[in-house]
């Protein structure tokens, strides 16, 4: 199939009309097209229906922005929650640490206070194996027990 | 003030730009168009790459500095468009140069837009088998009849070089035409 058209040279054709009609088309794109620097083009209504989109979304439903007040009163709740949290643990550990450095050289087992303090520990075992058999519900007997102890 | 001058100051001012680009493609496209479609052969890649071309010398016109005229500016940004077309269509085929070009030519003997006979099709046979520089120097002398000024102000090559490379060219296509 061969093209009837005249306007030939070295034997390449175009179709009739080309030139009016490719003339058309670039005017229509450079007019039409929001030609960017970097080449990238949009459609002309494309800025009209998004910008209608973003403000039927925004109307129906607030979204919540990491900038907006709501966000942030969240997010530092959220930071003084875990800062409050993780200082009470570490104040805890050090207690504990603290006390049995201290604790320790303060046992005297030469004076007398180290057989009352004996006697306390002997009492605090009884009475702990006296709670235990409470929750047991074994056959003891209170009063002897209790007697036993104080 | 020239009349290229002239032209040059209305695209370049906002209020006439539409109408001054308007009488730019009468002036040019059907010029540039032959100079495309002698590169990639092919009408429908020359349509392409026309439009591309004037989309492209319709953002550059603002930072156009005059340091060419517009004519051979205009020639230089076709050809590197019709350039990175053929470029672009071997990279997605991915076949080598020599394969493209045997694609086209094929392509072309089948194309409603070639009517070349014979010998006009042993022509382009003959220069698409030369070296890249060399077909081009070619095509832009003894198609578009370019002088080898603005040969050299195009292709950015030294006038010497660019008329040993003719002179090749024009040698071997004689030779492959009278095989």
């Amino acid at each position: 199939m061969r093209n009837n058209n005249t306007n030939t040279k070295e034997g390449f054709t175009i179709p009739n009309n080309y030139f009016n009609k490719n003339k058309t088309s670039i005017l229509k794109s450079i007019s039409t097209s929001n030609i960017k620097d970097d080449g990238f083009t949009t459609s002309p209504q494309y800025f009209s229906s998004s910008k209608k989109a973003i403000l039927k979304s925004t109307i129906n439903s607030e979204p919540i922005s990491i900038f907006s007040k709501k966000w942030i009163f969240i997010s530092v709740t959220i930071a003084a929650s875990l800062i409050l949290l993780f200082s009470i643990s570490n104040y805890n550990t050090k207690t504990t640490s603290n006390t049995i450095v201290t604790i320790a050289p303060q046992i005297d087992t030469t004076s007398n206070n180290f057989i009352s303090d004996e006697t306390n520990t002997t009492k605090d075992l009884l009475l702990s194996i006296y709670i235990d058999d409470s929750y047991t519900e074994e056959s003891i007997d209170d009063y002897a027990l209790e007697s036993l102890i104080f | 003030m020239t009349e290229e001058a002239v032209l040059i100051q209305n695209l370049k001012s906002p209020s006439t730009r539409e109408k001054a680009f308007t009488l730019l493609l009468d002036q040019y496209q059907q010029r540039l168009y032959w100079h495309i479609r002698k590169i990639v052969l092919l009408h429908e890649d020359a349509d392409d790459v026309l439009q591309n071309t004037f989309i492209k010398i319709y953002k550059g016109l603002p930072k156009f500095k005059g340091n060419s005229t517009l004519h051979t500016w205009m020639y230089r940004i076709a050809y590197n468009e019709a350039i990175s077309f053929i470029t672009k269509k071997q990279k997605r085929l991915r076949i080598s140069s020599e394969e493209l070009t045997l694609k086209i030519l094929s392509e072309l003997k089948e194309d409603v837009y070639f009517e070349g006979d014979e010998i006009q099709f042993q022509l382009q046979k003959a220069i698409n088998t030369l070296p890249e520089k060399q077909k081009r120097v070619f095509q832009m002398r003894y198609f578009d009849d370019l002088k080898f000024s603005e040969i050299s102000e195009i292709l950015g090559t030294s006038l010497g070089a660019l008329k040993a490379s003719y002179h090749l060219a024009h040698k071997k296509v004689e030779q492959f035409l009278k095989k």
